[in-house]
């Protein structure tokens, strides 16, 4: 096959060395045209995301003037060959296929499962295709890459689940409403999980954002960000039943909202549930306020739980992902193991 | 043709126990081939099950559900009917791990039971026994299916609620959806059961002479009918969402079972051929 990947990765290199040799859009085309005319490539793709730098390419056979891909890497960023040595992960033929795979189905990124790789490497293969740096071979592997992500993200659950803080809330949020389209949500206090739950909200079409803060600048200053409506603080308890959603992060010595108080709110609400994202340490919500009908106060450790909990599920799936890999990588390993050459079709 | 019947019966009774088990196991292990499967059985039983209905009407002469054979089998027809108006309005087959096994339960049931064909008598020989009949089962079907997404809320909420959410938290639906689909069906439901009391007291009417003969069966559907009617105005007027309107249909179901069953068992009575 003399199929070749040479990669730099979040889990290879720090940062100060990815964006070294990362491949911005506006030099991709010139990249892979250079590859492409370089001593033993005969075909070639880059795929360089923030996490990722990697050159899949297809070599001569018997090729020996050393490694065409560190070269290219090192001569285009203009970088010293021996010092990204280190951070340089190289694969060749199957374990560049099983690579390949794996980074399509996300479970060489990041955050293991996240959607963005899948549409990421689909890029670069169109990139390259576009410009003729692809032959037959990386052409069939990418197209099986492609296919190969696309069975995994429908037949394992490891997109599924929230894993982070925000997220989670926003997943417990549709599991209580049924659409979050035209809910009300209310912010206390001021944090940065706090306003990330509200923009995450927001896109899902939360229709208003009320903001509550101990000085009512502060609250004016952050609807402003939000494009919300600033409310006195003292005036918090009896603009509850007007809301749905309620996230509070204030460092308040005492509970912020009783249990009275939201148990009168779903009460003047005629039951319309209650959800309280408690962010803040020591808690804002009385957690008696759970025990209330149609009221549901979670805690920022019952959000890391549920996180957690979806974390491990995330793994289970990558079990069954690797099993689906490994069949893949075995049948396109067999279709070339002939000539090394793209087979036909037809084959089973 | 009469040995007919039994057999398109046990295929119907065995396809829909299939069906109940493969929703089961969908619910479980999420694999989309196990619902597409259990979706073709419960299909094929409801083709079944339809041909058993109508084959029995045709050897009886007209539209029967005569005993409580027949309308156990209507009941359970009616059931998955129902099921599958809410599957397209919800977009959630996650009720059918309730609702189809209460289907097999009541074929199931209706295995135990006298199953002869019998000639209409000529007292029901009307145009109002269609009428009367089908509407009152729609209500019975209706409120069994607000009964299984009670269940549904109920088993969510004690998710959410539990602050420990575990497998089942992702998948069943958000309780906004279960609380709204519950309510929506009994709603109809209502309204089947009043057309159903309805067009029984105006054939009662015109067939006895009285509108109302305080029969067991009618006080009990008359109660079952002022059960949901408060469970009505509680949504309407008292704002009662969610947890304890889920609590009422359930209670509202059992009602309904006794008005079924219990008040034909338990009682001789006008309605004694069910």
């Amino acid at each position: 096959m003399n199929i070749r990947v040479l990669g730099i990765n979040h889990k290879t290199a720090p940062i100060e060395i990815r964006e070294k040799v990362s491949f911005p859009k506006a030099k991709l085309d010139r990249a892979l045209l250079a590859l492409k005319n370089r001593g033993s490539v005969r075909e070639n793709l880059i795929l360089s995301t923030c996490n990722r730098t990697e050159l899949y390419a297809v070599v001569e056979n018997g090729a020996s003037e050393g490694d065409p891909l560190v070269s290219f890497l090192a001569d285009f960023h203009g970088l010293d060959p021996r010092q990204l040595s280190q951070y340089i992960y190289e694969k060749k033929d199957r374990d560049a296929v099983n690579h390949l795979f794996e980074v399509v189905s996300s479970l060489d990124s990041m955050i293991v499962g996240e959607t963005q790789i899948f549409g990421q490497v689909k890029d670069a293969y169109f990139r390259a295709r576009s410009l003729n740096t692809l032959g037959r071979t990386l052409d069939y592997i990418f197209e099986e890459a492609i296919r190969v992500g696309k069975r995994v993200r429908t037949e394992t659950q490891i997109g599924k689940g929230a894993v982070s803080i925000s997220t989670a809330a926003i997943e417990l949020a549709r599991k209580i409403f049924e659409t979050l389209e035209g809910k009300t949500v209310l912010i206390i206090g001021a944090g940065k999980i706090g306003e990330m739950t509200v923009k995450n909200l927001h896109s899902r079409g939360v229709s208003t954002i009320l903001v509550a803060n101990r000085t009512l600048a502060k609250a004016q200053e952050l609807a402003r960000i939000f494009g919300g409506r600033a409310v006195a603080f003292d005036d918090l308890a009896s603009c509850l039943e007007r809301c749905d959603i309620i996230i509070s992060s204030t460092n308040a010595p005492h509970f912020v909202i009783s249990r009275d108080q939201a148990q009168a709110a779903v009460r003047a609400r005629d039951n319309e549930p209650l959800f309280f994202i408690d962010l803040g340490v020591p808690r804002n919500i009385d957690p008696q306020a759970n025990t209330i009908d149609n009221v549901y106060v979670y805690n920022i450790d019952d959000l890391a739980s549920v996180r957690d909990a979806n974390i491990r599920e995330r793994m289970a799936a990558a079990r069954d992902a690797r099993a689906i890999i490994a069949q893949c990588v075995e049948s396109v390993c067999c279709r070339f193991s002939a000539g090394g050459r793209r087979p036909e079709r037809a084959l089973p | 043709m009469d040995n007919f019947i039994p057999l398109l019966f046990n295929a119907a009774f065995a396809t829909l126990f299939a069906g109940a088990c493969l929703y089961i196991l969908h619910f479980v292990g999420q694999r989309r081939f196990v619902r597409a499967l259990a979706r073709s059985f419960v299909l094929a039983g409801f083709v079944f099950l339809s041909s058993v209905l109508a084959l029995r009407s045709f050897a009886a002469g007209g539209f029967s559900v005569l005993g409580l054979h027949e309308s156990l089998l209507f009941f359970a027809w009616l059931l998955v009917a129902a099921f599958w108006i809410s599957e397209l309005k919800s977009g959630s087959s996650v009720n059918a791990i309730l609702a189809m096994p209460l289907v097999a339960a009541l074929l199931g049931a209706a295995r135990f039971v006298d199953n002869a064909v019998k000639p209409l008598p000529p007292a029901l020989q009307s145009r109002w026994l269609g009428l009367h009949v089908t509407s009152c089962f729609i209500g019975y079907a209706c409120f069994a299916l607000g009964f299984c997404f009670a269940v549904l809320y109920l088993w969510q909420e004690a998710e959410i609620k539990s602050r420990k959410v575990d497998k089942n938290f992702f998948r069943l639906p958000s309780l906004g959806m279960l609380d709204s689909m519950g309510y929506k069906t009994i709603a109809l439901g209502f309204i089947s059961l009043s057309i159903g009391i309805i067009s029984g007291s105006v054939w009662a009417q015109r067939a006895w002479g009285a509108l109302w003969s305080w029969d067991p069966k009618e006080t009990w559907a008359l109660l079952l009918w002022l059960v949901y009617l408060a469970y009505l105005h509680g949504r309407v007027a008292r704002g009662w969402k969610g947890h304890r309107s889920a609590w009422y249909a359930i209670a509202g179901f059992f009602v309904m079972i006794f008005t079924y069953l219990g008040s034909s068992f338990l009682f001789q009575g006008l309605h004694s051929y069910l």
